[in-house]
């Protein structure tokens, strides 16, 4: 195997065990969440402890990577994708700890709404990490006009419960989408080399 | 398959539909390229690819091969066609110098390097063809360097310098363009950086046209790569693209290291 391919392979497995703890967290939080039960939250905090770990070997080893092996045009495009996924990743784990710490410190009733929107973000983190794994350019695309959806139903949650606790909740869920829809950008600039961040632009290529 | 510059009417090189054979090999096929004026222009391809043949056709470098076929235009500055047999070929070389592979000075003293040329181009006197000298050594940054060992041997330099020396050799004669044969790859990282900053320099008063087997230096130093393959010009784009996001399949399989 080239040592590029074998550098990008190592990135890559190491990107992926990212994916996973992210994905883990959002399903904890999902579950919480929907069961109203706060007793596995513990793992959240220890997970995000883990992924602060991650961001740093990734970074690291991103550097190494630029620095050692000078890597170009898709290669290149794919290192510098998976530094910025590296941020999102580690901001959706950010907000996880943020739902979770919400939930432990107000025993808020947990409206439907909300649960709902736990799932959806969840399902977009699941299929988002699945369209990385595979870097599936037109999935991300798809994604991203998915969003909508979230923004629409935390806009209703916000206007409908006015306490903070849950707004709190609403937003964090709903960063961790616009994070996901971060990914999907750097998949697509990844893959294709277009920069398709700003939502005009990305709706107006859909329509094309 | 074509690959065309952006902005033909402003090119110092037009090369259309160029084709060259050595015998019954067919080494460039078909090559359309525009070279723009003061900007650096690498030629970049695997070995065998026709890219010293193209910047060999620059300046007839390929006349001295004997079974040499040759189609198609070059036109510099819009109004001379290279490949035209009534050409005077010296004053084109005059014009379209060559910097070389390995550094190669006369074997003579480092100030008749560069005062020949200047000398059988033009009558010049004694103090006019001094400052030629040095101008022509300063503008390589090797004035300080050999200022007091005018009269030693060009032989006696160290390898950056000597290739500097050729350099200057070729700037003295007062070119358009300068085309430098993988000019680094018989020196080592400290001259081969110096003379990529002197490159650099140049373009601001000459055209350069380089072939590079080292990615990275046509990546740091050229504002347009082409990419040959097989003796076609596969792709042909600013750098800046070409590193980043090249539209060929093949152009990506090669800069990216997957090639073959």
């Amino acid at each position: 195997m080239l040592i590029i391919e074998k550098s990008l392979r190592e990135l890559r497995d190491n990107l992926q065990s990212m994916t996973e703890v992210v994905l883990d967290m959002l399903e904890l939080v999902k579950n919480s969440l929907e069961q109203e039960k706060i007793n596995e939250l513990e793992v959240v905090f220890k997970q995000d402890k883990h992924l602060d770990q991650l961001e740093k070997s990734l970074d690291r080893q991103c550097m190494e990577l630029l620095a050692l092996i000078n890597p170009h045009a898709s290669d290149l495009r794919f290192v510098f994708s998976v530094i910025k996924v590296n941020v999102d990743l580690e901001r959706m784990g950010d907000e996880c700890k943020n739902v979770a710490r919400e939930m432990k410190d107000h025993s808020d009733k947990v409206p439907p709404e909300m649960k709902e929107l736990a799932k959806l973000v969840y399902e977009t983190g699941q299929n988002t990490f699945k369209a990385l794994a595979t870097m599936d350019s037109k999935w991300a695309k798809n994604l991203i006009l998915d969003d909508d959806n979230i923004d629409k139903l935390e806009y209703e949650i916000l206007q409908k419960y006015p306490q903070i606790g849950i707004s709190f909740t609403a937003k964090a869920l709903e960063r961790i989408a616009d994070h996901a829809t971060n990914v999907c950008e750097s998949i697509i600039y990844a893959v294709e080399g277009i920069d398709v961040r700003h939502e005009n632009t990305i709706r107006q290529r859909m329509t094309k | 398959m074509e690959a065309k510059s952006e902005s033909p009417s402003t090119a110092i090189l037009k090369l259309e539909n160029l084709n060259l054979h050595y015998a019954d090999k067919h080494v460039l096929k078909n090559i359309n390229m525009d070279i723009q004026p003061h900007s650096i222009t690498a030629l970049i391809g695997p070995s065998g690819c026709g890219k010293s043949s193209l910047l060999r056709c620059l300046n007839r470098m390929n006349d001295l091969i004997e079974t040499t076929a040759i189609e198609g235009k070059i036109m510099y500055a819009d109004k001379i066609d290279i490949n035209s047999r009534k050409l005077d070929v010296t004053q084109l070389r005059r014009k379209i110098g060559m910097v070389f592979q390995k550094p190669n000075p006369f074997p003579k003293t480092i100030y008749e390097n560069i005062a020949y040329g200047v000398r059988i181009a033009s009558r010049v006197s004694k103090s006019e063809l001094d400052d030629r000298v040095e101008e022509a050594l300063k503008k390589v940054g090797l004035w300080k360097e050999v200022a007091d060992r005018l009269k030693d041997s060009g032989m006696a330099l160290s390898g950056g310098q000597a290739q500097r020396l050729c350099i200057a050799r070729t700037i003295a004669t007062k070119p358009d363009i300068i085309l430098m044969d993988e000019p680094t790859s018989a020196l080592d990282p400290i001259s081969t950086q110096t003379i990529e900053e002197l490159t650099l320099e140049l373009k601001e008063n000459y055209t350069v046209v380089i072939v590079t087997h080292n990615m990275q230096q046509a990546a740091r130093i050229s504002d347009n790569t082409a990419f040959f393959y097989l003796g076609e010009l596969i792709e042909y784009s600013p750098t800046k693209v070409m590193f980043t996001r090249p539209t060929q399949k093949r152009t990506e399989d090669y800069i990216t290291g997957r090639f073959g």
